[in-house]
């Protein structure tokens, strides 16, 4: 998953966030089997930005939430665990920031649709 | 040349042990170590109290250096220098790889790299005493701003000459990899973290060296691979051929990855690395004998230093399976399933696997094509059926009077290249 958006742009924040749910291997994508997205207009604090990405994990079943180290402020995954429902764990394989790789691509072109 | 090392972290206990190899590696005798568990302090890195210890176990130890894990900014340099005894060098991991690197490096192309490495590394040092100096700027005849910005321009001179030169090596490179696909053979490379055992799988995956009449095509084919426990021994690349199964495959051994590796060293040896990029396989070598949180850490490290540029399907080779047992073996595949689905389980030190390993890299390795050529009986046609057993597996070749069928299996580019020839033969004109 990525989130798009996490500035302020005339005294108000727009957060995209997409998730891309895939199979993958150690360097590939496989397959993408769904994508959800969410919105949020709450400063990115960490609470909000785990409350925007779960909203965009349609799929329960979808484990684990992968996200690059910067998402969620470095905070330790145990703690980003806390306020997601699913596994949470950051990048570790080429074939995973692939994936998050496309799920910023989609955060970030589902923003500037919506601006 | 005794050593003090030091290491701070956020929070939670400071491990040293890479370090302490890094050292022994570079020739430190390593007489103590000192480690802190708080926020970075802007000046000094550690607190001050802790470099007051520092500076005591110094002279207590009669170190000559201190080496900290930790990057260290031009200014925290300086003001460490001021607080231990005097003649203390103070010097940084990276500062302490480009050593080893520095050590080490035998070919024209490892030692520019090391310099260029040593040349960014110093670049923000110049950058930063520059700035000081204009403070305080004194004009005129001999003055120290001016020297000084002088001093930095000296150094943008050379990493521009250093680079220009690698450029020239690393085409010339991009070239041979070029000519060796065209002669039929398949690229594999070795990669994984330092001290991983990837030059010990060389030796054992490669066959005698017999290049034979491709000779000149390979002017760098090394005999030996260099092999021992300790960091870094491989810092060029070495490429050495070998029978997979069917094919004709050259393994390149290549330096071995370490973490934290500011993005300016990694890119002072692009041109190594394009061994790996580049490549038709890439071998990432695990040893699988170390802690399992280790074993994720370093590959983590790994998959980071490839993620960007790397073009090739990677297998993941579990390395020094005889020194764990079949148990701590399934557990760790399974707590490594998602970072490497599928690896191969070897030991390179006993031969264990090997040909299962070999199987593997012909599986991954770009398809091979079947091909039927029929060719016209001309004056070249010959030549062209030299040309094929040369650079393909033949099977069959039946002649006729006025026709020759080769039957071979190659790679795409190959059986490409073949269709090319025996088509030229078609337009020449009948003897």
């Amino acid at each position: 998953m990525d989130i798009s958006g996490r500035h302020e742009e005339d005294g108000e924040y727009l957060m995209v966030a997409a998730a891309v749910h895939a199979t993958v291997g150690t360097t590939r994508l496989h397959s993408v089997q769904g994508m959800g997205f969410a919105v949020s207009y709450h400063e990115p604090t960490l609470s909000a930005t785990t409350g925007v990405v779960a909203e965009a994990v349609s799929d329960p079943s979808a484990e684990p939430i992968v996200a690059e180290r910067g998402e969620f402020y470095e905070e330790p995954e145990w703690m980003v665990e806390q306020y997601l429902e699913p596994d949470f764990k950051y990048v570790e394989s080429i074939a995973e920031r692939e994936t998050v790789q496309a799920a910023h691509h989609a955060a970030y072109a589902a923003r500037k649709l919506l601006l | 040349m005794k050593a003090i090392l030091a290491k701070r972290v956020d929070d939670g206990t400071a491990s040293i042990d890479e370090l302490a190899e890094l050292a022994r590696a570079a020739g430190y005798d390593v007489a103590a170590e000192v480690t802190q568990s708080r926020e970075e302090d802007a000046a000094y890195q550690f607190g001050e109290g802790k470099v007051a210890e520092l500076a005591a176990t110094v002279t207590e130890r009669g170190a000559g250096v201190v080496i900290f894990d930790n990057q260290l900014g031009p200014y925290q340099t300086y003001n460490l220098g001021q607080r231990l005894p005097d003649g203390t060098r103070v010097i940084d991991r990276f500062r302490l790889i480009l050593e080893i690197f520095g050590q080490r490096a035998q070919t024209r192309k490892a030692q520019l790299q090391v310099e260029l490495a040593e040349l960014r590394y110093e670049l923000p040092r110049v950058e930063a005493k520059t700035s000081l100096a204009k403070r305080d700027e004194r004009p005129g005849f001999m003055g120290l701003g001016e020297y000084d910005e002088s001093h930095e321009q000296d150094i943008k001179d050379q990493i521009s000459r250093i680079k220009d030169e690698l450029d020239v090596i690393a085409d010339k490179e991009a070239d041979r990899r070029q000519k060796r696909r065209e002669s039929g053979f398949d690229l594999v490379a070795l990669a994984g973290y330092t001290n991983a055992g990837k030059s010990t799988l060389l030796q054992r995956l490669a066959a005698e060296l017999e290049i034979g009449e491709n000779d000149e095509l390979h002017p760098d084919l090394d005999p030996t691979a260099e092999a021992e426990d300790r960091l870094f021994t491989t810092l060029g690349t070495t490429t050495r051929k070998a029978d997979i199964e069917r094919r004709d495959v050259l393994v390149t051994d290549t330096v071995g990855f370490i973490s934290d590796l500011p993005h300016w060293l990694v890119e002072s040896f692009k041109s190594t690395l394009d061994a790996v990029y580049y490549a038709d396989l890439v071998l990432l070598v695990v040893d699988v004998s170390e802690p399992m949180d280790d074993i994720r850490e370093k590959l983590v490290t790994c998959h980071d230093t490839l993620y960007e540029r790397n073009q090739a399907p990677i297998v993941t080779v579990l390395n020094k399976i005889d020194a764990v047992s079949d148990e701590e073996l399934e557990e760790k595949r399974r707590a490594l399933s998602a970072l490497a689905p599928s690896p191969v389980a070897i030991s390179g030190k006993e031969g264990v696997n090997i040909e299962e390993l070999k199987r593997r890299i012909d599986i991954e390795l770009p398809a091979w094509e079947f091909e039927r050529l029929v060719m016209p009986m001309t004056d070249e046609t010959m030549s062209v059926v030299s040309w094929v057993h040369d650079h393909a597996r033949v099977e069959d070749v039946t002649y006729t009077d006025d026709e020759v069928v080769v039957e071979f299996e190659a790679r795409p580019s190959i059986v490409q290249q073949s269709r090319s020839k025996a088509s030229d033969l078609t337009a020449a004109p009948s003897a």
